[in-house]
């Protein structure tokens, strides 16, 4: 009896220590102003990306720093799992005071940002605050952009004497079929193909299509333009202008367009360019994405809800975002990291790469349809993969016409779920 | 970051502790003010005779555990226990649902699918992994001249798994340039695309997970050398031939081990998560296994509530097999200290 006694008192310490410390946050407020007016104090910044991304992000962090030395930032690089770690962060009440978003994962993380107010005329497109609202409000503004344009590789457009297309106005997908129909030549290891396997979420957009109705509330994936679409991707596979699944199986796309065996190459991001630095053996360019089809992320910066230094963070933020010298030094830097959203700043970026069109990148950071986001993208994506694993499109044999009004059906289901 | 915490660490930070160590200090202080008080409520306890010295320091000695216990695991467990009952996007503040949570398990299709996945791949690779382990063992078992080295080799594959185990296998694999269908296509045989067909991913998952038997092949030799000699010597005066022995005297004698193997194997078989979650769900969801269905739900789909419960629901599942294999466990087990072939379980010795 007496032991059971000392066990629950010792149990009730442990119990109401640990409650002690989920009690009201008392902690002093950093964030107020100092005598000189200016904000003070410390933030955090969390971001994701690679090394060189990091990197291009950590420079413009540090030019904010030598302009306003007040204001400590802490960066907080997310290396991996960035959203299931800003999850736990938020949940756990020790959410970054801004945080790098992009405009896909914006929805399901409004409710933990504050509603904000940029100015979208000083933007190079009023798309790019569109990108950041989520039901009417803005949570995020515009910082960097990242569209999809198409590569080309010189040598096998001149090899079968094909004009070279464009580099401001999107070929249709008429001209890029006949021009990768005859691109592609050969047989076995050796085979050159007339563009890489065709992915349906750039190619909805070459046909006029889209996920869902403007309003976002239904999946409008079974539409006719849709389908035709699927169709087109389904051709190209029979045609064997493209890899079929089983030539290639776990390899990179990017090294096969590197390697001289890719035409065209659709689905090209600004994060492959440091790597084209290193292309010798052809000669290449970029050109706009055929049908304007694609989508761009912008990705923008968000203020926490909680945050106990909001005006340095606004501070912070409006640097990144608006400052000329701040807007240069990331868009201009070496490894590509994104299209400026300031119109002034276009420049830094067209200059990373000399004699290259970057230009078709400035173009489709206007023109190109944004991503469009949904608060339960995720969840909608395990029913997109359905299209892979039952159509042709992916590794299954049944019918798009069949199987896309299923898919749509089934995220309507989950649109309605709130 | 809460505010206590938080105080402690800003008073640290004006101290100048170094920067490494001030995440760790608030921790420590509270670990450490924790126990000042414990030692004095049972020095208390003690001084009062409310308790005797020795009960109290064997709760002191075992307290660091039952504090991780509390706070890690009994904590967590309430907490998801409460959640499970409501609407949490994580983001933002729980809204209470009632069992809603639970009735939309009844009528999600997704549920139904992740459990029938797990059903196949426990009910398939468990009884495959303890037999295969076992035949291991027993030849591994033989005094042969080197067979320290083979016993070596066949543990070996142990020492890879999870996501590494995975990414081998992943290339193992591969229908183009993959060692298997490599060797089936020597043989004339064109082999299935493995992780990419929707009828072939579980096998391949089965087959990989023979590849981690030696763990269990370990603890069987450990109980097949405690069978005692006579046992067998007294088999072979009687005439038993080595199938006899076996079944009469090896596998009695080691029951108790293929109990325990069996039950780990079938809790482990249980939350396989690895192997759906590199997969992505494989193919038309043939590897969409429960723990990771879970996993979509809880940190992938903002879905806490809905994660929670089902962790409940697979924590009953586990508890009602493992009782049910426990219960069956009295007609095949024995141990030694049992006499009259398992009916007193318990023999209490009197104290002096």
């Amino acid at each position: 009896m007496k032991k059971w006694l000392f066990i629950v008192v010792s149990l009730l310490l442990v119990i109401s220590l640990a409650a002690c410390g989920n009690s009201k946050d008392t902690g002093s407020n950093t964030g107020s102003s100092s005598a000189e007016g200016g904000p003070k104090g410390k933030i955090t910044f969390a971001f994701w990306g690679a090394q060189t991304e990091a990197d291009a992000i950590k420079n413009v962090v540090a030019d904010f720093q030598k302009q306003y030395p007040d204001v400590q930032v802490e960066n907080q690089w997310i290396q991996s799992d960035y959203l299931t770690k800003l999850q736990m962060m938020i949940a756990g009440g020790t959410a970054p005071d801004v945080i790098l978003v992009s405009g896909g994962d914006l929805p399901g993380f409004a409710n933990a940002f504050q509603e904000v107010n940029p100015d979208s005329s000083k933007f190079s497109s009023p798309s790019l605050v569109e990108s950041m609202t989520y039901q009417g409000k803005t949570y995020a503004v515009p910082f960097i952009i990242k569209p999809k344009v198409m590569a080309i590789n010189i040598d096998l457009f001149e090899k079968h004497n094909i004009a070279l297309p464009s580099k401001t106005e999107p070929m249709t997908m008429e001209q890029f079929d006949e021009i990768a129909k005859k691109i592609t030549e050969g047989e076995g290891k050796t085979k050159i193909y007339g563009s890489e396997p065709l992915w349906i979420g750039n190619m909805l957009y070459s046909f006029g299509a889209s996920h869902y109705s403007p309003d976002n509330t239904r999946s409008t994936i079974d539409s006719p333009e849709a389908i035709q679409a699927a169709e087109y991707i389904i051709s190209t596979k029979q045609a064997g202008i493209v890899p079929n699944d089983t030539e290639k199986q776990g390899q990179s796309m990017m090294d096969w367009y590197l390697a001289g065996r890719i035409g065209m190459f659709t689905d090209f991001g600004p994060w492959y360019i440091p790597q084209m630095a290193e292309v010798k053996n052809f000669k290449w360019d970029l050109v706009p994405f055929p049908g304007n089809g694609g989508t761009k992320e912008v990705d923008g910066l968000a203020i926490s809800k909680t945050s106990k230094n909001a005006e340095a963070a606004k501070l912070f933020v409006d640097h990144l975002t608006q400052n000329q010298q701040a807007q240069d030094i990331i868009g201009g830097n070496k490894t590509a990291y994104g299209v400026p959203v300031l119109p002034t700043a276009t420049q830094a970026f067209e200059d990373i790469f000399e004699g290259k069109n970057l230009k078709a990148f400035v173009l489709a950071s206007e023109n190109q349809h944004n991503q469009e986001a949904q608060k339960r993208t995720n969840e909608i994506s395990k029913e997109m993969k359905m299209i892979t694993d039952l159509t042709p499109i992916g590794i299954g044999n049944q019918d798009v016409k069949v199987i896309f009004p299923k898919v749509a059906e089934n995220i309507n289901k989950i649109l309605q779920q709130d | 970051m809460n505010g206590i915490i938080e105080q402690i660490y800003n008073m640290f930070e004006m101290m100048g502790m170094p920067a490494a160590l001030l995440p760790l200090l608030p921790f420590l202080s509270i670990i450490a003010v924790l126990y000042v008080i414990i030692f004095a409520v049972a020095r208390i306890l003690v001084k009062k005779k409310i308790v005797h010295i020795r009960s109290a320091s064997f709760y002191l000695f075992i307290s660091p555990w039952i504090i991780g216990f509390l706070l890690f695991t009994i904590g967590p467990m309430i907490f998801s226990f409460y959640i499970s009952f409501t609407n949490w996007e994580v983001v933002s503040d729980p809204k209470w649902i009632g069992t809603g949570n639970y009735q939309m398990l009844f009528k999600d299709t997704m549920f139904y699918k992740s459990l029938a996945v797990t059903f196949y791949y426990t009910l398939v690779s468990v009884p495959l992994q303890v037999v295969l382990s076992l035949a291991i063992a027993l030849l591994m078992n033989l005094k042969l001249k080197g067979i320290y080295l083979f016993r070596t080799i066949y543990y070996l594959p142990t020492l890879v798994q999870g996501v590494a185990q995975m990414v081998l296998f992943l290339w193992i694999f591969n229908p183009n340039v993959g060692l298997v269908n490599s060797i089936l296509g020597v043989f004339g045989i064109e082999g299935p695309t493995w992780f990419s067909s929707p009828d072939w991913a579980m096998p391949a998952v089965i087959i990989m997970s023979l590849w981690t038997v030696g763990g269990n092949m370990i603890i069987y030799l450990a109980g097949l050398s405690d069978v005692p000699t006579s046992l067998y010597e007294a088999a072979e005066i009687d005439g038993a031939t080595t199938a006899r022995k076996v079944w009469h005297v090896t596998l009695p004698q080691i029951s108790p081990i293929l109990f325990f193997n069996g039950v780990t194997s079938m809790i482990g078989a249980f939350q396989t998560f690895t192997q759906g979650f590199l997969n992505n769900g494989g193919p038309d969801n043939s590897l969409l296994f429960y723990a990771y269905y879970l996993y979509q739900n809880a940190f992938m789909w903002f879905k806490m509530g809905y994660g929670s419960a089902l962790a409940w629901v697979l924590f009953i599942i586990i508890l009602l097999f493992t009782v049910l294999v426990f219960r069956g466990s009295a007609l095949w087990v024995y141990y030694e200290t049992e006499q009259y072939g398992g009916k007193k379980r318990h023999v209490r010795k009197k104290r002096a």
